[in-house]
This record gives structure tokens, C-alpha cells and sequence, in this order.
């Protein structure tokens, strides 16, 4: 049978009682702290992924457009994808990224020497040029960077890639 | 960015990343993990949600792009099972689609090939001979 000393024993002090409440609230603290940089990664890190990934969908389908579309909606389609990716473009944007911009401006202005408009096609290679230049890599000629492009395209229809 | 067209363009690679995802599951999803009408019905419907919630013309116009090539994936599965009626109703819908994308040639015979390609492009081989 229990006595009363050693129910009193067994009470928490006022000391421990704080303690306790000491110890929980910072334990609490800490969590959420660390909870909350912790999601703040992950979200980061989906929204960085997302948006390196998500505009190639509108890539690829410009491509598709240049190929099958008329000039209009091939236009309409090569214009959306470098208006958006431009928009995106991060402080230090990716080389891939340049890359497409410039396979984009090269691909609007061959679509305009298709129909005759020399004024346009300089200005989209002008802008072709630029991200060209971005890379860091060697730009020859408006002329061999306009055929370099369309020879690309060519064999990649020729291997079934759209 | 401001405000607004932050919004904007946080809205579309939403609708894009959800456009990709449907795509993954569709094309990639091998036959075991769910029968391939199921996933292809499934991609249809996401599309078309996708497209009526969109407002961005840009998404729009890749949205009817990929319900085009899912009508024509439903055309012929639906043609190799006999649903002459249903795979004749699913390749007028790809048509329309094709037609409204601009498109210079969206006969029945294009939208296969096209089609087709797309789907070897993502298809695994294995996958490729179980679906024959």
C-alpha cells in the first residue's frame, strides 16, 4: 500500500515543472523551425525542377508546329515558347536553355525567309546571334547558323524525332 | 516579376507540368500497371479539364496538340478492336483539333504516322511488343 511520503515523493516540483515546459517549448520550437526550412527545400527544389522542365513541353511543341503547321501557327507557336522561356530566364539561365531560344530564333527566321521576309528574318537572327553568343560558344555566319539549324532539324525528322 | 504576371506564369507551368504528367502516365505506364485504354480514357479526361481551366493560349494550343494525338491513339486501338463507329468518331476529333492547330496535312494516314511516332518515342521496346 502506498503512503502519503511517497506520494509526495513522486510530485513534480515547481523547478522540473518548468523545466519540462521549458524543455517542450523548445523542442517545439526547434521542430517547427526546422519543419519549416525543411519543406521550404523540397519546395525550392519542386519549383527550381519544374521550372527548368515544364517549358520544353511548349519546345517541343513549337518544333512540332515549325514542321506541320502553316507559317502563321508555326510563328504563333516559336513566338509563345521564346516570349515564355525569355520571361523565365533565370539570372544565370541554363546553356540548354540559350541553346533552345537560339534553335527557336534561327527556326522564326528561316520560317521567314519561307515567305519572303528578309527585314524579319534578320531581326529574329540578330536575337538568334545574341543567345548564341550567351553560350560562350563560336557563331559563324546569319547564313551557316541558319543551315547548321535546319540540317539538325532535317536529320532529326529523318530518325522519327518530332 | 510582379505580382500579377508572376501569377500568370506560375499558372502555366502548373498547367504544363500537368500536361507532362499526364503524358508520363499515358505513354510510359507499362500494360500490367492498368490496361492501356484506361490510362489513355484517363489522359483524355485530365486533358480536357486541364483545357477548360486554362486561360493561357499557349497551354491551350499544346493541350489540343496532345488530345489530338490521344484521340488518335484511341482511334486506332479502337480500330484494331473492331469499334469501327467509335475509332471513326475519335479520328473526326483528332481532325478538327489538327485542323484548328494549322496544320498542312491532317489526313487519317498523317495522324497515324505521327502518332505512332510519338508513341515508339516514349515506349520502352518490351512495352511496344506487348501492346501489339
Amino acid at each position: 500500500m502506498e503512503t502519503s511520503a511517497d506520494q509526495s515523493e513522486r510530485q513534480m516540483t515547481p523547478a522540473a515543472k518548468v523545466m519540462y515546459l521549458l524543455a517542450l517549448i523548445i523542442g517545439l520550437s526547434f521542430g517547427a523551425v526546422f519543419g519549416f526550412w525543411n519543406t521550404g527545400l523540397i519546395l525550392k527544389s519542386y519549383y527550381s525542377t519544374r521550372r527548368s522542365i515544364a517549358p520544353k513541353a511548349l519546345y517541343d511543341f513549337s518544333i512540332v508546329q515549325y514542321r506541320y503547321a502553316d507559317a502563321e501557327h508555326a510563328r504563333t507557336a516559336l513566338l509563345s515558347f521564346a516570349g515564355f522561356s525569355e520571361k523565365l530566364e533565370a539570372p544565370t539561365p541554363y546553356e540548354v536553355e540559350q541553346l533552345e531560344l537560339f534553335n527557336t530564333y534561327a527556326r522564326l527566321a528561316l520560317l521567314e525567309d519561307s515567305e519572303n521576309n528578309a527585314r524579319a528574318s534578320q531581326g529574329y537572327m540578330a536575337k538568334a546571334r545574341y543567345w548564341c553568343t550567351a553560350t560562350g560558344r563560336h557563331c559563324p555566319s546569319d547564313s551557316e547558323m541558319k543551315a547548321a539549324v535546319k540540317d539538325r532539324d532535317e536529320l532529326l525528322q529523318r530518325l522519327g524525332f518530332q | 516579376m510582379l505580382g500579377p504576371e508572376r501569377n500568370r506564369v506560375e499558372s502555366e507551368l502548373a498547367d504544363l507540368s500537368a500536361v507532362q504528367t499526364l503524358q508520363l502516365f499515358a505513354r510510359i505506364a507499362p500494360n500490367e500497371v492498368e490496361p492501356q485504354d484506361k490510362l489513355l480514357s484517363d489522359e483524355i479526361k485530365g486533358l480536357e479539364q486541364i483545357k477548360r481551366r486554362s486561360n493561357v493560349q499557349e497551354v491551350r494550343s499544346l493541350v489540343d496538340f496532345d488530345l489530338g494525338l490521344a484521340y488518335v491513339d484511341a482511334a486506332m486501338q479502337n480500330g484494331q478492336d473492331d469499334h469501327k463507329e467509335l475509332a471513326k468518331t475519335y479520328m473526326q476529333s483528332a481532325q478538327v483539333l489538327f485542323e484548328s492547330l494549322g496544320w498542312r496535312d491532317y489526313s487519317e494516314k498523317m495522324l497515324k504516322t505521327i502518332a505512332s511516332q510519338e508513341l515508339s518515342r516514349w515506349r520502352h521496346p518490351q512495352t511496344k511488343a506487348r501492346g501489339k
